[in-house]
Protein backbone atom coordinates (compact mmCIF):
# COMPACT_ATOMS: atom_id res chain seq x y z
CA UNK A 1 0.00 0.00 0.00
CA UNK A 2 1.52 3.41 -1.19
CA UNK A 3 2.43 5.72 2.43
CA UNK A 4 -0.06 8.73 1.81
CA UNK A 5 1.78 10.68 5.14
CA UNK A 6 5.37 10.00 6.46
CA UNK A 7 7.17 11.77 9.51
CA UNK A 8 11.27 11.53 8.74
CA UNK A 9 13.18 12.90 12.06
CA UNK A 10 10.84 14.98 13.24
CA UNK A 11 11.76 17.25 16.37
CA UNK A 12 9.69 20.27 18.17
CA UNK A 13 12.01 21.99 20.74
CA UNK A 14 10.63 24.90 22.34
CA UNK A 15 13.34 27.28 24.44
CA UNK A 16 11.53 25.65 27.87
CA UNK A 17 11.19 22.37 26.90
CA UNK A 18 11.75 19.62 23.73
CA UNK A 19 8.15 18.33 23.12
CA UNK A 20 9.32 15.97 20.46
CA UNK A 21 12.45 14.76 19.34
CA UNK A 22 13.39 12.31 16.24
CA UNK A 23 9.99 11.12 15.42
CA UNK A 24 9.86 8.99 12.02
CA UNK A 25 6.90 7.58 11.12
CA UNK A 26 5.02 6.13 7.66
CA UNK A 27 1.10 6.33 7.38
CA UNK A 28 -0.25 3.94 4.96
CA UNK A 29 -3.42 4.76 2.48
CA UNK A 30 -6.72 3.84 4.54
CA UNK A 31 -4.99 2.73 7.40
CA UNK A 32 -6.64 3.47 10.92
CA UNK A 33 -2.59 4.94 12.46
CA UNK A 34 -2.78 5.80 16.43
CA UNK A 35 -0.70 7.86 18.64
CA UNK A 36 -0.25 6.24 21.99
CA UNK A 37 0.76 7.64 25.32
CA UNK A 38 0.48 9.40 28.58
CA UNK A 39 -0.27 13.12 29.14
CA UNK A 40 2.94 15.11 28.01
CA UNK A 41 4.28 12.17 25.96
CA UNK A 42 4.05 14.64 22.49
CA UNK A 43 1.46 12.99 20.56
CA UNK A 44 -0.90 15.79 20.23
CA UNK A 45 2.34 17.92 19.63
CA UNK A 46 2.81 15.40 16.70
CA UNK A 47 -0.54 16.09 15.79
CA UNK A 48 -0.53 19.77 15.12
CA UNK A 49 2.68 19.57 13.46
CA UNK A 50 0.75 17.30 10.73
CA UNK A 51 -2.09 19.60 10.79
CA UNK A 52 0.35 22.64 10.60
CA UNK A 53 -0.42 24.87 13.53
CA UNK A 54 3.19 24.62 14.52
CA UNK A 55 6.07 24.34 12.27
CA UNK A 56 8.60 21.49 12.91
CA UNK A 57 12.39 22.43 14.61
CA UNK A 58 13.95 19.91 12.70
CA UNK A 59 12.60 17.24 10.01
CA UNK A 60 10.20 16.56 6.98
CA UNK A 61 6.49 15.66 6.68
CA UNK A 62 5.51 14.69 3.59
CA UNK A 63 1.87 13.96 2.33
CA UNK A 64 1.91 11.85 -0.79
CA UNK A 65 5.60 12.27 -1.25
CA UNK A 66 5.38 16.25 -1.58
CA UNK A 67 6.52 18.18 1.73
CA UNK A 68 4.17 20.25 3.47
CA UNK A 69 6.14 21.39 6.90
CA UNK A 70 6.62 24.41 5.51
CA UNK A 71 3.09 24.83 4.11
CA UNK A 72 0.13 26.49 6.53
CA UNK A 73 -2.72 24.73 7.17
CA UNK A 74 -5.09 26.12 4.98
CA UNK A 75 -2.85 25.10 2.50
CA UNK A 76 -2.39 21.28 3.58
CA UNK A 77 -4.72 18.48 2.49
CA UNK A 78 -5.38 17.17 6.15
CA UNK A 79 -8.21 18.31 8.51
CA UNK A 80 -8.61 17.96 12.07
CA UNK A 81 -11.44 16.73 14.53
CA UNK A 82 -10.55 19.01 17.76
CA UNK A 83 -10.97 18.19 21.39
CA UNK A 84 -13.86 20.45 21.86
CA UNK A 85 -15.13 20.36 18.85
CA UNK A 86 -14.49 23.95 18.05
CA UNK A 87 -17.40 24.12 15.91
CA UNK A 88 -18.49 27.77 14.71
CA UNK A 89 -21.36 28.46 17.15
CA UNK A 90 -22.45 31.58 14.91
CA UNK A 91 -23.46 28.94 12.40
CA UNK A 92 -25.59 26.65 12.09
CA UNK A 93 -24.44 22.72 11.00
CA UNK A 94 -24.92 23.24 7.96
CA UNK A 95 -22.86 26.30 7.50
CA UNK A 96 -20.52 24.44 10.09
CA UNK A 97 -19.88 21.88 7.40
CA UNK A 98 -20.34 23.64 4.19
CA UNK A 99 -17.94 25.91 5.44
CA UNK A 100 -14.51 24.63 4.14
CA UNK A 101 -16.32 23.72 0.97
CA UNK A 102 -16.83 27.63 0.57
CA UNK A 103 -13.28 28.60 1.41
CA UNK A 104 -12.43 26.65 -1.28
CA UNK A 105 -15.32 27.85 -3.34
CA UNK A 106 -16.28 24.64 -4.52
CA UNK A 107 -19.87 26.08 -4.67
CA UNK A 108 -21.39 23.98 -7.27
CA UNK A 109 -23.17 21.13 -5.64
CA UNK A 110 -22.12 22.19 -1.81
CA UNK A 111 -25.96 21.70 -0.60
CA UNK A 112 -25.46 18.47 -1.78
CA UNK A 113 -22.44 17.28 -0.49
CA UNK A 114 -23.26 18.80 3.14
CA UNK A 115 -26.56 16.51 3.29
CA UNK A 116 -24.61 13.62 1.95
CA UNK A 117 -22.39 13.54 4.57
CA UNK A 118 -24.53 14.89 7.21
CA UNK A 119 -26.62 12.02 6.27
CA UNK A 120 -23.55 9.67 6.61
CA UNK A 121 -23.44 10.88 10.86
CA UNK A 122 -26.91 10.60 10.79
CA UNK A 123 -27.60 14.20 11.24
CA UNK A 124 -29.30 15.35 8.17
CA UNK A 125 -32.25 16.62 10.08
CA UNK A 126 -30.25 18.88 12.15
CA UNK A 127 -28.96 20.84 9.32
CA UNK A 128 -30.56 24.05 10.72
CA UNK A 129 -30.05 23.97 14.45
CA UNK A 130 -26.83 25.82 16.27
CA UNK A 131 -23.65 24.22 18.06
CA UNK A 132 -25.42 25.25 21.33
CA UNK A 133 -28.92 23.59 20.51
CA UNK A 134 -27.33 19.41 19.83
CA UNK A 135 -25.66 17.04 22.45
CA UNK A 136 -22.02 16.93 22.85
CA UNK A 137 -22.33 13.80 20.81
CA UNK A 138 -24.36 15.08 17.80
CA UNK A 139 -21.62 17.73 18.51
CA UNK A 140 -18.85 15.18 17.77
CA UNK A 141 -20.46 14.16 14.06
CA UNK A 142 -20.40 17.59 13.38
CA UNK A 143 -17.12 18.18 13.70
CA UNK A 144 -16.20 14.76 11.86
CA UNK A 145 -18.77 15.52 8.83
CA UNK A 146 -16.88 19.10 8.59
CA UNK A 147 -13.92 17.58 8.29
CA UNK A 148 -14.94 14.74 6.06
CA UNK A 149 -16.90 16.74 3.38
CA UNK A 150 -13.23 17.91 2.26
CA UNK A 151 -11.99 14.63 1.56
CA UNK A 152 -8.59 15.17 3.27
CA UNK A 153 -5.91 12.84 2.73
CA UNK A 154 -5.69 12.36 6.14
CA UNK A 155 -7.92 12.72 8.94
CA UNK A 156 -6.72 14.00 12.31
CA UNK A 157 -8.05 13.12 15.05
CA UNK A 158 -7.31 14.84 18.63
CA UNK A 159 -8.77 12.56 21.25
CA UNK A 160 -12.00 13.15 20.00
CA UNK A 161 -13.83 10.42 22.64
CA UNK A 162 -12.13 12.04 25.87
CA UNK A 163 -15.23 14.51 26.05
CA UNK A 164 -18.08 12.09 25.84
CA UNK A 165 -19.62 10.07 28.94
CA UNK A 166 -17.80 7.16 29.50
CA UNK A 167 -21.31 5.44 27.95
CA UNK A 168 -21.46 6.54 24.98
CA UNK A 169 -17.92 6.07 24.26
CA UNK A 170 -18.08 2.62 23.46
CA UNK A 171 -20.53 3.01 21.13
CA UNK A 172 -19.31 6.12 19.40
CA UNK A 173 -16.24 3.99 19.17
CA UNK A 174 -17.87 1.53 17.35
CA UNK A 175 -19.15 4.00 14.80
CA UNK A 176 -15.71 5.87 14.21
CA UNK A 177 -14.68 2.66 13.28
CA UNK A 178 -16.95 1.39 11.11
CA UNK A 179 -17.11 5.16 9.69
CA UNK A 180 -13.37 4.80 8.79
CA UNK A 181 -13.38 1.40 7.01
CA UNK A 182 -16.75 2.72 4.91
CA UNK A 183 -15.40 5.84 4.09
CA UNK A 184 -11.52 4.45 3.33
CA UNK A 185 -10.17 8.18 4.52
CA UNK A 186 -6.48 7.52 6.82
CA UNK A 187 -6.92 8.66 9.92
CA UNK A 188 -4.31 9.50 12.53
CA UNK A 189 -5.66 9.19 15.76
CA UNK A 190 -4.53 10.70 19.15
CA UNK A 191 -5.44 8.90 22.73
CA UNK A 192 -4.27 8.45 26.07
CA UNK A 193 -6.65 5.32 26.33
CA UNK A 194 -4.79 2.16 25.68
CA UNK A 195 -8.12 0.33 25.05
CA UNK A 196 -9.43 3.11 22.30
CA UNK A 197 -5.96 2.25 20.44
CA UNK A 198 -5.68 -1.17 20.68
CA UNK A 199 -8.80 -2.08 19.85
CA UNK A 200 -9.29 0.88 16.54
CA UNK A 201 -6.14 0.57 15.06
CA UNK A 202 -4.06 -0.91 12.28
CA UNK A 203 -0.88 0.43 13.85
CA UNK A 204 0.34 2.48 16.45
CA UNK A 205 3.28 4.27 18.05
CA UNK A 206 3.51 4.58 21.73
CA UNK A 207 4.88 7.62 22.76
CA UNK A 208 7.06 8.43 25.89
CA UNK A 209 8.61 12.02 26.84
CA UNK A 210 8.76 13.03 23.15
CA UNK A 211 9.81 9.92 21.37
CA UNK A 212 8.47 6.57 20.04
CA UNK A 213 9.12 3.81 21.72
CA UNK A 214 7.44 1.34 19.57
CA UNK A 215 5.36 0.99 16.73
CA UNK A 216 3.27 -1.94 15.54
CA UNK A 217 -0.28 -3.74 15.91
CA UNK A 218 -1.94 -4.06 18.48
CA UNK A 219 -0.93 -7.62 18.86
CA UNK A 220 2.92 -6.39 18.36
CA UNK A 221 2.82 -3.62 21.05
CA UNK A 222 0.82 -5.96 23.53
CA UNK A 223 2.35 -9.34 23.08
CA UNK A 224 5.79 -8.11 21.89
CA UNK A 225 6.49 -4.86 23.91
CA UNK A 226 10.36 -3.69 23.79
CA UNK A 227 10.26 -1.58 27.00
CA UNK A 228 9.37 -1.81 30.10
CA UNK A 229 6.85 1.43 29.41
CA UNK A 230 5.24 -0.04 26.29
CA UNK A 231 4.34 -3.36 28.58
CA UNK A 232 3.11 -1.38 31.63
CA UNK A 233 0.96 1.05 29.42
CA UNK A 234 -0.84 -0.91 27.62
CA UNK A 235 -1.68 -3.26 30.05
CA UNK A 236 -0.74 -4.42 33.27
CA UNK A 237 2.41 -6.57 34.32
CA UNK A 238 3.62 -8.80 37.29
CA UNK A 239 7.52 -9.03 37.61
CA UNK A 240 8.48 -12.27 39.17
CA UNK A 241 12.33 -12.22 39.54
CA UNK A 242 13.00 -9.72 36.67
CA UNK A 243 10.54 -11.54 34.32
CA UNK A 244 7.57 -9.97 33.22
CA UNK A 245 4.19 -11.84 32.59
CA UNK A 246 0.71 -10.41 32.09
CA UNK A 247 -2.09 -11.29 34.73
CA UNK A 248 -3.75 -13.21 32.04
CA UNK A 249 -0.80 -15.30 31.34
CA UNK A 250 -0.36 -15.60 34.97
CA UNK A 251 -1.99 -19.36 35.81
CA UNK A 252 -2.84 -19.56 39.44
CA UNK A 253 -3.91 -23.28 40.71
CA UNK A 254 -4.32 -25.13 43.79
CA UNK A 255 -1.74 -27.89 43.39
CA UNK A 256 1.78 -27.52 41.99
CA UNK A 257 1.53 -28.37 38.30
CA UNK A 258 3.78 -31.56 37.19
CA UNK A 259 6.64 -31.17 35.07
CA UNK A 260 6.85 -27.43 35.23
CA UNK A 261 8.69 -24.88 37.62
CA UNK A 262 6.17 -22.56 40.04
CA UNK A 263 5.79 -20.75 42.40
CA UNK A 264 3.90 -21.42 46.01
CA UNK A 265 2.07 -18.32 46.91
CA UNK A 266 -0.83 -17.43 49.34
CA UNK A 267 -3.71 -15.70 48.28
CA UNK A 268 -4.44 -12.26 49.54
CA UNK A 269 -7.45 -10.68 47.79
CA UNK A 270 -9.72 -11.15 45.41
CA UNK A 271 -11.71 -8.75 43.64
CA UNK A 272 -14.36 -9.25 41.90
CA UNK A 273 -14.87 -6.99 38.34
CA UNK A 274 -17.84 -8.56 37.00
CA UNK A 275 -16.95 -10.96 34.37
CA UNK A 276 -13.01 -11.08 35.52
CA UNK A 277 -11.88 -11.68 38.67
CA UNK A 278 -8.20 -10.48 39.60
CA UNK A 279 -6.69 -12.83 42.50
CA UNK A 280 -3.92 -11.10 43.78
CA UNK A 281 -1.45 -13.44 45.73
CA UNK A 282 2.11 -12.89 47.89
CA UNK A 283 4.83 -14.65 47.03
CA UNK A 284 7.40 -16.67 49.76
CA UNK A 285 10.04 -13.73 48.57
CA UNK A 286 7.25 -10.71 49.33
CA UNK A 287 6.44 -9.73 46.01
CA UNK A 288 2.93 -9.57 44.76
CA UNK A 289 1.54 -11.17 41.46
CA UNK A 290 -2.21 -11.07 40.19
CA UNK A 291 -3.67 -13.39 38.26
CA UNK A 292 -6.97 -12.70 35.76
CA UNK A 293 -9.29 -15.47 35.60
CA UNK A 294 -12.49 -15.60 34.11
CA UNK A 295 -14.88 -15.79 37.11
CA UNK A 296 -16.29 -19.06 35.99
CA UNK A 297 -12.66 -20.22 37.16
CA UNK A 298 -12.88 -18.78 40.17
CA UNK A 299 -12.60 -21.83 43.17
CA UNK A 300 -10.03 -19.32 45.39
CA UNK A 301 -10.69 -17.66 48.60
CA UNK A 302 -8.26 -15.45 50.56
CA UNK A 303 -5.58 -16.97 52.90
CA UNK A 304 -5.94 -20.56 49.93
CA UNK A 305 -2.10 -22.11 49.35
CA UNK A 306 -1.76 -21.63 45.87
CA UNK A 307 0.87 -22.04 42.64
CA UNK A 308 2.02 -19.83 40.20
CA UNK A 309 3.12 -20.73 37.12
CA UNK A 310 3.04 -19.25 33.44
CA UNK A 311 4.26 -20.71 29.94
CA UNK A 312 7.67 -19.45 28.78
CA UNK A 313 6.19 -17.89 25.49
CA UNK A 314 4.14 -15.56 27.76
CA UNK A 315 7.47 -14.19 29.19
CA UNK A 316 8.02 -10.56 28.12
CA UNK A 317 11.69 -9.99 26.60
CA UNK A 318 12.92 -6.07 26.42
CA UNK A 319 15.65 -4.82 24.42
CA UNK B 1 -32.71 56.03 41.39
CA UNK B 2 -36.19 56.18 39.73
CA UNK B 3 -36.72 59.65 41.62
CA UNK B 4 -33.37 60.63 40.33
CA UNK B 5 -34.01 59.96 36.73
CA UNK B 6 -37.92 60.62 37.04
CA UNK B 7 -37.85 63.69 38.42
CA UNK B 8 -35.56 65.76 36.34
CA UNK B 9 -37.28 64.36 33.18
CA UNK B 10 -40.56 65.25 34.57
CA UNK B 11 -39.74 68.89 35.01
CA UNK B 12 -38.18 69.12 31.45
CA UNK B 13 -41.65 67.74 29.94
CA UNK B 14 -43.15 70.24 31.66
CA UNK B 15 -40.71 73.06 30.62
CA UNK B 16 -40.75 71.61 27.26
CA UNK B 17 -44.86 72.33 26.58
CA UNK B 18 -44.44 76.45 28.30
CA UNK B 19 -43.79 79.76 26.41
CA UNK B 20 -40.29 81.49 26.66
CA UNK B 21 -40.78 83.74 29.58
CA UNK B 22 -40.38 87.65 29.00
CA UNK B 23 -36.74 87.95 30.69
CA UNK B 24 -36.06 84.38 29.42
CA UNK B 25 -36.57 81.25 31.77
CA UNK B 26 -40.30 80.01 31.68
CA UNK B 27 -43.72 80.84 32.26
CA UNK B 28 -47.39 79.95 30.96
CA UNK B 29 -49.51 79.60 28.74
CA UNK B 30 -48.85 75.93 27.93
CA UNK B 31 -48.29 75.47 24.07
CA UNK B 32 -46.16 72.66 21.81
CA UNK B 33 -44.59 75.56 19.71
CA UNK B 34 -41.23 74.82 20.64
CA UNK B 35 -41.64 71.28 18.92
CA UNK B 36 -42.81 73.33 15.76
CA UNK B 37 -39.84 75.25 15.81
CA UNK B 38 -37.11 72.29 15.42
CA UNK B 39 -38.77 71.62 12.14
CA UNK B 40 -37.23 74.81 10.94
CA UNK B 41 -34.65 73.64 8.62
CA UNK B 42 -32.10 75.22 10.42
CA UNK B 43 -32.23 73.60 13.73
CA UNK B 44 -33.37 70.16 11.22
CA UNK B 45 -30.04 71.11 9.86
CA UNK B 46 -28.05 71.01 13.34
CA UNK B 47 -30.08 67.78 13.80
CA UNK B 48 -28.82 65.92 11.05
CA UNK B 49 -25.00 67.16 11.22
CA UNK B 50 -25.19 66.06 14.63
CA UNK B 51 -26.09 62.48 13.86
CA UNK B 52 -23.38 62.99 10.96
CA UNK B 53 -20.77 63.57 12.65
CA UNK B 54 -21.39 60.88 15.66
CA UNK B 55 -22.01 58.31 12.99
CA UNK B 56 -19.03 59.16 11.40
CA UNK B 57 -16.78 59.34 15.08
CA UNK B 58 -18.41 55.91 15.57
CA UNK B 59 -17.41 54.42 12.15
CA UNK B 60 -14.16 55.94 13.31
CA UNK B 61 -13.82 54.73 16.55
CA UNK B 62 -14.71 50.79 15.16
CA UNK B 63 -12.27 50.81 12.69
CA UNK B 64 -9.39 52.08 14.53
CA UNK B 65 -10.24 50.38 17.62
CA UNK B 66 -10.57 46.90 16.35
CA UNK B 67 -6.49 46.53 15.49
CA UNK B 68 -6.10 48.02 18.58
CA UNK B 69 -8.16 45.46 20.62
CA UNK B 70 -6.35 42.73 18.04
CA UNK B 71 -3.00 44.11 18.67
CA UNK B 72 -3.62 44.22 22.30
CA UNK B 73 -5.14 40.90 22.89
CA UNK B 74 -1.88 38.94 21.32
CA UNK B 75 0.41 41.06 23.41
CA UNK B 76 0.94 38.24 25.90
CA UNK B 77 2.59 39.06 28.82
CA UNK B 78 2.09 43.21 28.00
CA UNK B 79 -1.92 43.27 27.68
CA UNK B 80 -2.37 44.64 31.07
CA UNK B 81 0.87 47.31 30.43
CA UNK B 82 -1.62 48.06 26.69
CA UNK B 83 -4.96 48.40 28.38
CA UNK B 84 -3.84 51.09 31.60
CA UNK B 85 -2.15 53.18 28.70
CA UNK B 86 -5.51 52.58 26.59
CA UNK B 87 -7.23 53.85 29.88
CA UNK B 88 -5.23 56.27 31.10
CA UNK B 89 -6.35 59.16 29.23
CA UNK B 90 -8.63 59.12 31.48
CA UNK B 91 -7.09 60.15 34.46
CA UNK B 92 -6.39 63.99 33.12
CA UNK B 93 -9.17 66.44 32.38
CA UNK B 94 -11.35 65.99 29.12
CA UNK B 95 -11.21 69.60 28.76
CA UNK B 96 -7.57 70.22 28.81
CA UNK B 97 -7.08 67.37 26.33
CA UNK B 98 -9.32 68.77 23.81
CA UNK B 99 -7.48 71.96 24.45
CA UNK B 100 -4.35 69.97 23.58
CA UNK B 101 -5.78 69.07 20.14
CA UNK B 102 -6.58 73.15 19.71
CA UNK B 103 -3.15 73.66 20.12
CA UNK B 104 -2.19 70.70 17.40
CA UNK B 105 -4.91 71.73 15.23
CA UNK B 106 -4.78 75.33 14.69
CA UNK B 107 -2.89 77.64 12.24
CA UNK B 108 -0.07 78.37 14.51
CA UNK B 109 -0.48 74.91 15.84
CA UNK B 110 2.28 72.19 16.10
CA UNK B 111 1.10 70.36 13.03
CA UNK B 112 1.18 73.44 10.50
CA UNK B 113 4.56 74.55 12.41
CA UNK B 114 6.28 71.41 11.30
CA UNK B 115 4.79 71.06 7.86
CA UNK B 116 5.68 74.53 7.27
CA UNK B 117 9.21 74.14 8.75
CA UNK B 118 9.83 70.95 6.51
CA UNK B 119 8.68 72.52 3.39
CA UNK B 120 5.95 70.51 2.60
CA UNK B 121 3.21 73.21 2.28
CA UNK B 122 3.73 77.47 2.24
CA UNK B 123 -0.06 77.97 4.09
CA UNK B 124 -1.18 76.50 7.26
CA UNK B 125 -3.81 73.88 6.43
CA UNK B 126 -7.16 74.58 8.26
CA UNK B 127 -7.17 71.77 10.31
CA UNK B 128 -9.51 73.92 13.45
CA UNK B 129 -12.76 75.10 13.66
CA UNK B 130 -14.88 72.76 10.93
CA UNK B 131 -16.37 69.27 10.91
CA UNK B 132 -13.33 67.33 10.69
CA UNK B 133 -11.33 68.92 13.69
CA UNK B 134 -14.57 68.00 15.81
CA UNK B 135 -14.88 64.35 14.56
CA UNK B 136 -10.80 64.23 15.68
CA UNK B 137 -11.71 65.75 19.25
CA UNK B 138 -14.58 62.95 19.13
CA UNK B 139 -12.95 59.82 18.42
CA UNK B 140 -9.70 60.53 20.51
CA UNK B 141 -11.82 60.83 23.30
CA UNK B 142 -13.93 58.11 22.81
CA UNK B 143 -11.55 55.41 21.47
CA UNK B 144 -11.26 53.70 24.15
CA UNK B 145 -15.26 53.14 24.65
CA UNK B 146 -14.83 50.36 21.26
CA UNK B 147 -11.19 49.17 22.28
CA UNK B 148 -12.63 47.68 26.10
CA UNK B 149 -15.35 46.11 24.46
CA UNK B 150 -13.77 44.82 21.69
CA UNK B 151 -10.69 43.69 23.53
CA UNK B 152 -13.40 41.81 26.08
CA UNK B 153 -14.93 39.70 23.11
CA UNK B 154 -11.86 38.95 21.13
CA UNK B 155 -10.90 37.55 24.82
CA UNK B 156 -13.12 35.64 24.83
CA UNK B 157 -12.43 33.86 21.38
CA UNK B 158 -11.81 30.54 21.33
CA UNK B 159 -8.57 30.12 19.97
CA UNK B 160 -9.37 26.76 18.62
CA UNK B 161 -11.52 27.94 15.98
CA UNK B 162 -9.38 30.29 14.53
CA UNK B 163 -7.26 26.89 14.16
CA UNK B 164 -9.91 25.02 12.40
CA UNK B 165 -10.50 27.95 10.46
CA UNK B 166 -7.22 27.92 9.33
CA UNK B 167 -7.44 23.95 9.44
CA UNK B 168 -10.56 24.40 6.96
CA UNK B 169 -8.64 26.30 4.15
CA UNK B 170 -9.47 29.76 5.60
CA UNK B 171 -6.32 32.33 4.83
CA UNK B 172 -6.26 34.45 7.89
CA UNK B 173 -8.23 37.36 6.21
CA UNK B 174 -11.43 34.83 5.59
CA UNK B 175 -10.48 34.04 9.30
CA UNK B 176 -10.76 37.49 10.54
CA UNK B 177 -13.81 38.11 8.29
CA UNK B 178 -15.88 34.79 8.46
CA UNK B 179 -14.85 34.42 12.28
CA UNK B 180 -13.67 36.79 14.29
CA UNK B 181 -15.85 39.24 13.84
CA UNK B 182 -19.07 37.92 13.31
CA UNK B 183 -18.09 36.44 16.89
CA UNK B 184 -16.84 39.82 18.06
CA UNK B 185 -21.21 41.13 17.07
CA UNK B 186 -21.54 41.38 20.88
CA UNK B 187 -18.30 43.95 21.34
CA UNK B 188 -19.04 46.13 18.44
CA UNK B 189 -22.70 46.31 19.44
CA UNK B 190 -21.67 47.70 22.73
CA UNK B 191 -19.06 49.77 21.56
CA UNK B 192 -21.31 51.33 18.95
CA UNK B 193 -24.01 52.43 21.70
CA UNK B 194 -20.94 53.23 24.20
CA UNK B 195 -19.89 56.11 21.13
CA UNK B 196 -22.79 57.23 19.42
CA UNK B 197 -24.74 57.98 21.70
CA UNK B 198 -22.49 60.55 23.85
CA UNK B 199 -21.14 62.01 20.88
CA UNK B 200 -24.69 62.85 19.63
CA UNK B 201 -24.87 65.25 22.58
CA UNK B 202 -21.40 66.11 22.48
CA UNK B 203 -21.27 70.10 23.66
CA UNK B 204 -17.50 70.63 24.79
CA UNK B 205 -15.77 69.39 21.82
CA UNK B 206 -18.10 71.29 19.00
CA UNK B 207 -17.61 74.02 20.99
CA UNK B 208 -13.62 74.48 20.91
CA UNK B 209 -12.94 72.29 18.15
CA UNK B 210 -15.62 73.31 15.97
CA UNK B 211 -15.63 77.09 16.98
CA UNK B 212 -19.10 78.77 15.76
CA UNK B 213 -18.74 76.77 12.37
CA UNK B 214 -19.72 73.70 13.25
CA UNK B 215 -22.95 73.55 16.27
CA UNK B 216 -24.35 70.14 17.10
CA UNK B 217 -27.85 69.21 18.82
CA UNK B 218 -25.54 69.73 22.45
CA UNK B 219 -24.64 73.11 21.51
CA UNK B 220 -27.94 74.47 20.50
CA UNK B 221 -29.55 73.11 24.03
CA UNK B 222 -26.70 74.56 25.72
CA UNK B 223 -27.49 78.15 24.08
CA UNK B 224 -30.94 77.94 25.00
CA UNK B 225 -30.34 77.34 28.81
CA UNK B 226 -27.62 79.97 28.55
CA UNK B 227 -27.58 82.91 26.39
CA UNK B 228 -31.13 82.83 24.69
CA UNK B 229 -32.65 81.76 27.67
CA UNK B 230 -35.15 79.66 26.26
CA UNK B 231 -35.54 76.99 28.49
CA UNK B 232 -38.76 75.38 26.96
CA UNK B 233 -37.16 75.69 23.46
CA UNK B 234 -33.96 73.81 24.71
CA UNK B 235 -36.46 71.10 26.95
CA UNK B 236 -38.28 70.60 23.66
CA UNK B 237 -34.76 69.83 21.73
CA UNK B 238 -33.39 67.39 24.55
CA UNK B 239 -36.85 65.55 24.09
CA UNK B 240 -36.85 65.28 21.05
CA UNK B 241 -33.43 64.03 20.80
CA UNK B 242 -33.80 61.62 23.59
CA UNK B 243 -36.87 60.32 21.83
CA UNK B 244 -35.01 59.78 18.78
CA UNK B 245 -32.12 57.63 20.00
CA UNK B 246 -34.67 55.32 22.19
CA UNK B 247 -35.89 54.44 19.19
CA UNK B 248 -32.62 53.88 17.57
CA UNK B 249 -31.75 51.85 20.31
CA UNK B 250 -34.98 49.57 19.92
CA UNK B 251 -34.10 48.84 16.58
CA UNK B 252 -30.48 47.69 17.11
CA UNK B 253 -31.20 45.74 20.16
CA UNK B 254 -34.61 44.47 18.37
CA UNK B 255 -32.52 42.76 15.71
CA UNK B 256 -29.87 41.09 18.02
CA UNK B 257 -32.23 40.16 20.71
CA UNK B 258 -31.20 36.52 20.76
CA UNK B 259 -28.13 37.26 21.71
CA UNK B 260 -29.05 39.43 24.63
CA UNK B 261 -28.12 42.66 25.43
CA UNK B 262 -24.14 43.42 24.93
Amino acid sequence: MPCVLELRDISKHYTTQKAVTGISLQVQKGEFFSLLGPSGCGKTTTLRLVAGFEEPTTGEIALNGNPIHHLPPYHRNVSTVFQNYALFPHLTVRQNVEFGLRRRKELHDIADRARRVLEMVQLANKGSRKPSEISGGERQRVALARSLVLAPDVLLLDEPLSALDPALRKQVRAELKSLQRQVGITFLFVTHDQEEALSLSDRLAVMNAGQIEQLGTPQDVYLRPRTRFVASFLGSVNWINGIGVRPEATRIVKQAPAHRPSHPATVEEITFLGSLVHIRAQLHDGSAVTAEVSRLNNGFAPADDVYIWWEPCDELKFD
Amino acid sequence: MLLLFAAPLTVICFYSAMTRGPYGGFSLPWTLDSYGRLADSLYFAILLRSFWIAGVSTIFCLVLGFPLALFISRAGPRKNLYLTLVILPFWTSFLVRTYAWMFLLRDTGLINTVLQKTGLIHDPLPLLYNDGAVIVGLVYGFLPFTVLPLYAALERLDPNLLEAAADLGATPWHTLTRVVIPLCAPGIRAGTILVFIPCLGAYLTPDLLGGGKSVMVGNLVQNQFTSSRDWPFGAAISLTLMALVMLLLLLFMRGNSEEGLL
